[in-house]
């Protein structure tokens, strides 16, 4: 009774919502073997914004897909909601993501065959909600993010940062707690890109969900609570870092008591 | 994820290439075409033949004769036997004597049967069966009218060199309407029998060969129409056949003629299926027996055997429509690897894209089978109404190329079109299902 009491009392504070415990990976090939992880711990809270910065090769987004459970680790532990991504099955790993884990990709990833409501309501669509109920979440969602032009378009209708839109509204539409993204600006312009990471980390603030992306831009750090460097398959340096006034106009009040002593002790080499 | 909606998604894959699609999804229509017009002639084949044997034969009818040199005899008391074996609905021996006929000036020559009447079946055109006493009356089938003929016309119509039928009309159904033979009033005419193999007068005559005895005889009856042995037969009793055998007994002893042993006896099945019994029962007891049911189960073989060579070369283009089919779900998989990859990060499970591969290929399958049987019935319809003989691969029809398309070869088509889809789409589907959502992250490669 007490317990549950001081779980209400401070929501989410003390658990990270994804940890990882000396992750390694290794890659075999028939000329040799690539460590491209080599020990990596990572702790990151709920509601936090977390950039993954490296150059490529360094590890980033193969630290990205352990952690959204896309691969699994040579070894080490992750868990996710406190639940243990390492020792799930396919399957469970599989509906596991797609209740709680949004994906947004360097290249959009859209289904070519699809109109723009189609594509952000295939997420629903694969958790079986019927078709009228999806579709009209997802043109609310797509209203919201300035498509309402695009509805019925197909990808190769839009420019990329129409299509970049559409794929974060897929990644939020099953209000999911933790958002992956894989450079997400990688193919965009300059200004698109600050639109995109405007959109992306507000939304995510909007809900109050979990924003870990992949990046090689340092500028994009700034959109980010806390930036882990990796380098070589390890994580070489954390920051921590106020985000920049100029993008996050409401924070969520019951994110701002995350300390730097706490976030600091998240992750460490 | 409802099935409605993978199959709907697995639609809208289909459209992504139409023009590929199309073209698979033609070998699979080929394939259907082929097996369901092969088999659809064969049956078509079949059905004809069947219609042909019902109209002229007896399949209850058994023959049954003594085994050339055996001691078996083929005497009444085997027929009373006959009648005993289970499934026998009558039999009845059968004697053959020799006949000159002269009415008017009209004469016959050839041999005349005696039997049991009751063991016939006999259909009357006009008149009725013989009276069962030995006085001399004929029941004449139908086509026997025309071996009647006037040995000072040569020319004319029906004429006949012993025994061999010309150009006989059998199948006109207005029935007296359609005369044979010598246009007389049959049952009231006047005939006269000699037991003799033909005209006798020039033949040398001596006590142990006298000359044959005249009977007086008349018409009873004469047979309906049929295309089968009964018509070119002459008919008459038992009784009359003994009367006549013993009032010329050394002529025809001299004849080889006897009428103590049956040249034949026809055993009647109460039913079809009883055939077979009463035939083997007969062969056992060491006659020979001859049902027309052996010669159209020998048919039916052989029609079998024509059957599973047509349906091989239908189920080759189906094979080769199966390599298309899993060619095309191959390089549609590895051109949606990427899409795929997507499908399985956000959360699409194993299971459901593997089932939504299948029924992609299954799909591919259904439409080719439809379309196929489609064309079948289309084919069916427009080779139907040539209307002309036709010979095709060794079958051959009466009018037009005769096609029949039974429910049951419907849906067996479209079922195995649909199979061959699903069966080609196994090892594609299992492909997608062993690709990485790692696929969806690399590179931008399109």
């Amino acid at each position: 009774m007490d317990n549950m009491t001081a779980d209400i009392a401070l929501p989410a504070v003390q658990k990270p919502i994804v940890a990882a415990r000396d992750l390694k990976k290794i890659y075999c090939t028939d000329a040799a073997r690539i460590h491209a992880l080599n020990g990596v711990d990572v702790s990151i809270m709920p509601g936090e914004h977390c950039a993954i910065l490296g150059t490529s090769g360094s590890g980033k987004s193969t630290l990205l897909s352990l952690l959204a459970g896309l691969e699994r680790p040579t070894s080490g532990r992750i868990y996710i909601m406190r639940r243990p991504i390492h020792a799930m099955t396919e399957k469970e790993m599989v509906d596991f993501r797609l209740h709680n884990i949004g994906f947004v990709f360097q290249s959009f990833n859209l289904m070519s065959m699809m109109t723009a409501v189609e594509n952000v309501a295939m997420p629903l669509m694969f958790q079986g909600v019927p078709k009228a109920v999806r579709e009209a979440r997802a043109e609310r969602l797509l209203r919201k993010m300035g498509l309402a032009k695009q509805l019925a378009s197909r990808p190769s209708q839009m420019s990329g940062g129409q299509q970049q839109r559409v794929s974060i509204a897929r990644a939020l539409i099953s209000q999911p707690e933790i958002i992956f993204a894989d450079e997400p600006t990688g193919n965009l312009d300059s200004a698109t890109s600050r639109q995109i990471m405007d959109l992306m980390t507000e939304a995510a603030d909007r809900r109050g969900a979990t924003l870990i992306f992949v990046t090689h831009d340092e500028d994009h750090t700034a959109y980010a609570d806390r930036v882990l460097h990796i380098r070589d398959g390890i994580v070489d340096r954390v920051e921590t870092r106020t985000r920049n006034a100029g993008v996050s106009t409401s924070r969520d009040p019951a994110h701002e008591h995350q300390n730097p002593e706490e976030t600091a002790s998240c992750a460490k080499h | 994820m409802n099935f409605f909606e993978l199959v709907r998604l697995a639609a809208v894959n289909l459209w992504r290439r139409p023009l590929r699609t199309f073209l698979t999804v033609l070998g699979v229509i080929i394939g259907t075409l082929c097996i369901t017009i092969m088999v659809a002639l064969g049956l078509g084949n079949l059905e004809q033949f069947n219609e042909s044997i019902m109209q002229n034969s007896n399949l209850t009818r058994i023959e049954v004769s003594a085994n050339y040199g055996s001691n078996v005899r083929l005497d009444q008391a085997a027929v009373d036997r006959f009648r005993q074996i289970p499934g026998v609905a009558s039999a009845t021996g059968v004697s053959n004597l020799p006949a000159y006929i002269t009415m008017g000036r009209y004469e016959y020559t050839g041999s005349i049967c005696a039997v049991d009447p009751a063991a016939m079946d006999f259909e009357f055109g006009q008149g009725k069966v013989f009276s069962q006493s030995d006085t001399l009356e004929f029941v004449i089938g139908s086509n026997a009218r025309e071996y009647f003929e006037d040995p000072r016309d040569r020319t004319g119509y029906g004429m006949y060199s012993y025994g061999v039928a010309v150009a006989v009309d059998t199948s006109a159904d207005g029935g007296e309407a359609a005369e044979i033979g010598p246009d007389v009033d049959w049952l009231e005419e006047s005939l006269t029998y000699y037991p003799s193999w033909g005209n006798f007068e020039e033949q040398e005559t001596t006590p142990e060969y006298p000359a044959p005895k005249s009977y007086r005889a008349s018409v009873s009856g004469i047979l309906a129409p049929a295309d089968n042995m009964e018509s070119y037969n002459i008919y008459i009793s038992q009784d009359a056949a003994r009367r006549i055998y013993n009032e010329n007994r050394r002529r025809l002893d001299a004849d080889s003629v006897s009428i103590d042993r049956y040249d034949q006896a026809y055993v009647n099945a109460a039913d079809v299926d009883a055939v077979q019994g009463i035939l083997d029962r007969l062969k056992e007891m060491g006659y020979q027996a001859y049902s027309d049911t052996e010669w159209i189960n020998q048919m039916q073989e052989e029609q079998q055997r024509q059957q599973s060579q047509l349906i091989a070369i239908g189920l080759i283009s189906l094979l080769v429509s199966a390599i298309g089919i899993a060619n095309t779900m191959l390089a549609s998989i590895l051109e949606r690897r990427r899409e795929i990859g997507v499908m399985k990060v956000i959360g699409l499970s194993v299971g459901r894209i593997n089932l939504m591969f299948l029924v992609e290929s299954a799909m591919i399958g259904l439409l080719g089978g439809l379309i196929g049987l489609g064309l079948s019935y289309a084919t069916a319809a427009v080779l139907g109404h040539t209307g002309e003989s036709v010979s095709f691969l060794g079958m051959y029809f009466d009018q037009g190329v005769r096609m029949a398309i039974p429910w049951w070869l419907s849906l067996g088509a479209v079922g195995i079109a649909v199979g061959v889809g699903l069966l080609s789409g196994i090892y594609p589907a299992w492909k997608a299902t062993r690709l990485s959502p790692l696929e969806a992250i690399r590179g931008a490669e399109s």
